[in-house]
């Protein structure tokens, strides 16, 4: 039952055939970014990540620091008071 | 094909045949085509039924008016093959349609998803940009006298 096409029908199956294949492109290069952005996404989380903690390391240090600084500033009055001469003598 | 009815042997050519008809049933007609066979092996002659066809006898009116109905259906037919033809048509091209649609379905819901992880991506980037350049709280009272 073959019957050859006519010229409109050919045209028209001719636009198809490129829309289709203009659209598999389109979503294939989506597919692309798509994996892209799904293999960066978790390395920057994870820079993130590292990054917030390098931060509270530091503030934590830093905290340590000045509650010694502190310490130490405590220490060294409580040994004037008890020790008043020696205190005279050093200050 | 015949097989001799003394030896069995298998006979393939009748020495000739002629047909028979006789009444049947409801106004038919049988034919008969009965050939005579000769064995080779045994030398029987034997007669053997080649085939058989129910023929009736009807009046030419009526004959005209089956040609005529015939005709009337080769006619119907050529008409009912060229629907279906159009309809086959008409088929490829929805279903043509049909895979564009689907096609820009995957495409649309592609770009959403793509456009959503570009935005996270974005704001992971902006995160990072702002801790790597931006001197922590700590870091500037440490530097206090
Ligand atoms: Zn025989």
């Amino acid at each position: 039952m073959y019957k050859p096409l006519n010229v409109v029908e050919m045209e028209s199956i001719q636009s198809l055939a490129d829309m289709k294949k203009e659209l598999e492109a389109r979503i294939q290069a989506l597919e692309a970014e798509k994996a892209a952005l799904l293999e960066e996404i978790p390395n920057l989380r994870e820079k993130l990540t590292v990054l917030k903690l390098e931060r509270h390391a530091q503030a934590l240090g830093n905290e340590v620091s000045s509650l010694k600084a502190e310490r130490s500033n405590l220490e060294q009055e409580i040994a004037n008071y008890t020790n008043p001469q020696q205190a005279s003598f050093t200050s | 094909m015949p097989t001799c009815p003394t030896c069995h042997s298998k006979v393939t050519e009748p020495l000739k045949t002629w047909s028979t008809v006789e009444p049947g049933k409801n106004g038919k007609i049988l034919e008969c085509v009965v050939g005579i066979y000769w064995c080779t092996n045994c030398k029987t002659k034997f007669p053997y039924v080649v085939g058989k066809r129910d023929l009736k006898l009807i009046e030419n009116r009526e004959l005209q008016e089956l040609h005529e109905k015939i005709k009337m259906m080769d006619k119907v037919k050529q008409e009912l093959t060229k629907k279906i033809d159009q309809l086959e048509k008409e088929k490829t091209v929805v279903e043509g349609n049909l895979l564009l649609t689907r096609l820009e379905d995957r495409a649309e819901n592609l770009k959403v998803e793509v456009s959503l992880l570009r935005e996270v991506k974005r704001e992971i980037e902006d995160m990072i940009d702002y801790l790597e350049h931006t001197p922590s709280f700590f870091k500037l009272q440490g530097k206090k006298p």
